[in-house]
């Protein structure tokens, strides 16, 4: 099997392959050796971890915060896209508070990234995050996942934000009050629709 | 070379396998830091862009699988062990010196309180026939605030090890609202800093708003 021939083997070729006196062979047999490293080698590569485990740091807002009205500031709606994360891998998404369109998006190739990119792109330039001169654009993210959404949708957005380097977002719970809101937004704009017909 | 017909066996050189096998296994020697332990519970995490990478020492881990079951672990040692004796005392569960050891060499764990003393005291052969069910997340008691158990570990684990850091480990399908539990009861001991445990993903290029053609 496995073994080295150092020269005096067959004794063909090179110079002092001549000589019969020195056709002592000094092969070695390495089987068992090979047999035990590749034992170890098998042993080795199914105990392995793989070490790509990545962590996502996450920081929520306190609960008394939310529960606290005074402890609100005010921001102009416009800069806060609301992210609403549903059921059969849809999101909700809309712009402000008052009257907002509401629209519907996927984890498509062109969904939800296409979306987060054309807030941030609203208008430029982005603020940084020292001067906060005015006609700077700082546009707000909030996501807000359903009970009823799959995991990996929230991790998925959350991810979507860090790719596309959204300087401010946050995870919200979803609240009844969200749902309702999202109805009335809804017969609003099916009001103004038929209105404009 | 004049040609015989019958030589034996033919010889095949494999030096330069035997080379790269070695080679293979010096590779995995030295890359192998620590043994996989045993896994209560396997689970497919979704994948990010983030380049953290999990700490091997200080973290406590809430998995959820598929179906919503939670289960803890943690990952030091010693932690395990300070943290089942805190359960065990507050709860006067009944449970030998074996079984705290015992209960040291899991990595992760889904057994309700209820029964930890069973599971524990067990043989070997019954332990390997338990069935862990997860550890209950809903309180059976809303005025009294008993029943969340994963409230309960959070705070043996963070007794146990003050600069304790948290993770969640949520499976691709699992539903939010289990995992939304965890993250109420993680707030609930005002800790509203943690980290979600994800699949490394290369980052797509040239996405970035950074990296954005200006217009």
């Amino acid at each position: 099997m496995a073994d080295v021939d150092s020269g005096g083997g067959g004794g063909h070729g090179k110079k002092g392959g001549g000589s019969k006196t020195k056709k002592k062979s000094t092969k070695i047999d390495m089987t068992a050796m090979v047999d035990v490293a590749f034992l170890l080698l098998t042993f080795f590569v199914l105990t392995a971890t793989m070490t790509n485990s990545a962590m996502m740091e996450l920081t929520l807002p306190p609960k008394e915060a939310e529960e606290d009205p005074d402890g609100k500031v005010k921001v102009d709606e416009k800069k806060i896209l609301t992210l609403i994360l549903a059921a059969n891998d849809t999101v909700i998404y809309y712009v402000g508070i008052t009257e907002p369109e509401i629209k519907y998006t996927t984890f498509a190739d062109d969904g939800v990234r296409k979306v987060l990119l054309e807030h941030l792109n609203r208008q430029r330039p982005l603020c940084k995050q020292v001067d906060n001169a005015k006609g700077c654009w700082d546009p707000i993210f909030l996501v807000k996942p359903k009970k009823s959404c799959r995991y990996k949708n929230v991790v998925d957005l959350l991810d979507e934000l860090a790719i596309t380097e959204a300087p401010k977002y946050a995870m919200v719970k979803y609240a009844d009050q969200d749902s309702l809101f999202v109805e009335d937004a809804l017969l609003k704009m099916k009001e103004k629709a038929e209105s404009g017909n | 070379m004049s040609k015989k017909p019958k030589r034996g066996v033919p010889t095949i050189d494999m030096t330069a396998m035997v080379d790269v096998a070695f080679l293979l296994l010096t590779f995995f020697i030295l890359t192998t830091t620590k043994f996989r332990e045993d896994q209560a519970v396997e689970i497919d995490t979704p994948s990010s862009v983030s380049k953290t990478e999990t700490p091997a020492k200080g973290l406590m881990t809430m998995s959820v699988d598929k179906e919503g079951k939670v289960y803890v672990g943690f990952s030091d040692i010693g932690t395990r062990i300070e943290a089942v004796r805190k359960a065990i005392a507050e709860n006067k569960l009944e449970v030998t010196e074996e079984g705290v050891n015992f209960f040291s060499i899991q990595s992760e764990f889904g057994v309700p309180l209820g029964q930890m003393s069973g599971w524990l005291n067990a043989s070997d052969a019954e332990r390997d026939k338990f069935v862990q069910e997860g550890i209950p997340y809903i309180e059976t008691d809303t005025i009294a605030h008993i029943g969340n158990e994963v409230k309960d570990w959070i705070r043996w684990g963070r007794l146990s090890d003050q600069r304790m850091r948290f993770a969640i480990k949520g499976d691709l399908d699992s539903e939010y609202s289990s995992v939304a539990e965890v993250i109420e009861a993680l707030q609930d001991w005002k800790i509203n800093q943690f980290s979600l445990i994800t699949k490394m993903e290369e980052a797509p290029d040239g996405i970035g708003f950074s990296k954005a053609p200006k217009k």
